[in-house]
């Protein structure tokens, strides 16, 4: 009988019950006839028997559905972690600190400039200057103005929000 | 055991507002979500938190689930990624349970020496590049199939097979080499 080379494969289809009886016939021949083969179903069917062994399912904790169950009021802020959100909220204040310190020690009262001055001049035409007065210190009112937002917008969902969603499960 | 019919059922009665009724759904998929996280985490304190977590990310984006998958294998997938982002942002090494499952006391010798080979088997898993292993314990994980693990893990079915295949190859190489080593040793 002519012998076939022997792969994995069907090595491991014979331990999975796949082979006809007559393929079985034929590969227990082989294998009675080589040390080799023997010593690779033999490595095979100890990987088969592990990998079923340590496939079988595991259970959870008794309690796994109720936490599930009570889990599913607890809603994340989207897109915000509170390590994230403190950071912000931390240099939300230190800006607005730094711009009402500037603003209190009159920095910016002196400022109102020209903020636009293209002067195109030609042989023919001249366009005059454009002006547009500019004041800083409405500007910088403004930024503080919507820091303060933001800052109130962190504050609520890194620190209060957490806060009363724990009391209200806890 | 919940029929196609009516787990689509439940689906309908949750998206409706019926809260309750998902807990049927978590009872009938725990066991199984549970294991692939302890799959992916080695850990069952973690493992447990993620399946938990991948429930309730489940249950938020039910409204986008579109049926055109089962409902398990939408959630399994959930819980492997879920777990997989657990694992990267804990990046703690655990003791693995694995270990814990073969009786090591009052064993004949021949099942001794059988107990010994399967701690040479595990010994050869963790030498496995991570994806492959993964492939490789769903697969044989209530003997999903290929199609099923892609689905779960979002790759290609072949990439799957490959995969599987050669971590079984990986694995009779290196259970060799161990083996060879042992002869030595004695």
């Amino acid at each position: 009988m002519m012998k076939l080379p022997i792969t994995d494969e069907y090595l491991l289809r014979y331990l999975n019950g796949e082979l006809s009886a007559q393929e079985i016939l034929m590969l227990k021949n082989q294998v009675t006839d080589s040390n080799e083969l023997q010593q690779r179903l033999d490595e095979l069917h100890i990987i088969q028997t592990y990998l079923k062994q340590t496939s079988m399912l595991q259970n959870p904790g008794a309690n796994f559905t109720t936490s599930v169950m009570n889990g599913l009021d607890r809603v994340k802020a989207p897109g915000i972690s509170v390590k994230r959100g403190l950071i912000l909220l931390i240099g939300s204040i230190v800006a607005s600190g730094i711009a009402l310190g500037l603003l209190s020690l009159g920095a910016f009262d002196s400022s109102t400039s020209l903020l636009i001055e293209p002067a195109v001049q030609t042989k023919f035409i001249e366009v005059p200057k454009i002006s547009i007065p500019f004041n800083t210190k409405i500007l910088i009112n403004g930024i503080i103005f919507l820091n303060l937002g933001l800052l109130f917008v962190l504050l609520d969902r890194t620190i209060l929000k957490p806060l009363f969603q724990n009391k209200a499960t806890g | 055991m919940i029929t196609l019919e009516e787990e689509n059922l439940l689906l309908d009665r949750i998206l409706a507002g019926d809260k309750q009724a998902y807990a049927r759904l978590v009872d009938r998929y725990k066991n199984f979500a549970f294991t692939i996280a302890m799959k992916v985490l080695d850990n069952r304190p973690e493992a447990e938190e993620a399946a938990q977590d991948a429930f309730i990310k489940a249950f938020h984006y039910l409204k986008n689930f579109n049926r055109q998958a089962r409902f398990s294998t939408w959630l399994y997938r959930i819980t492997f990624n879920t777990a997989i982002s657990y694992k990267r942002k804990h990046k703690l090494v655990f003791q693995s349970v694995e270990k814990t499952i073969i009786p090591q006391a009052d064993l004949a010798e021949q099942e001794l020496e059988q107990s010994d080979k399967l701690q040479f088997v595990h010994q050869a898993m963790q030498s496995l590049n991570e994806a492959d292993r993964l492939a490789l314990q769903l697969f044989y994980l209530n003997e999903l199939s290929l199609e099923e693990v892609a689905g779960i893990t979002a790759q290609n079915v072949n990439t799957v097979k490959v995969r599987v295949h050669r971590a079984r190859q990986r694995l009779a190489e290196e259970l060799k080499r161990i083996l060879k080593q042992e002869v030595i040793t004695l």
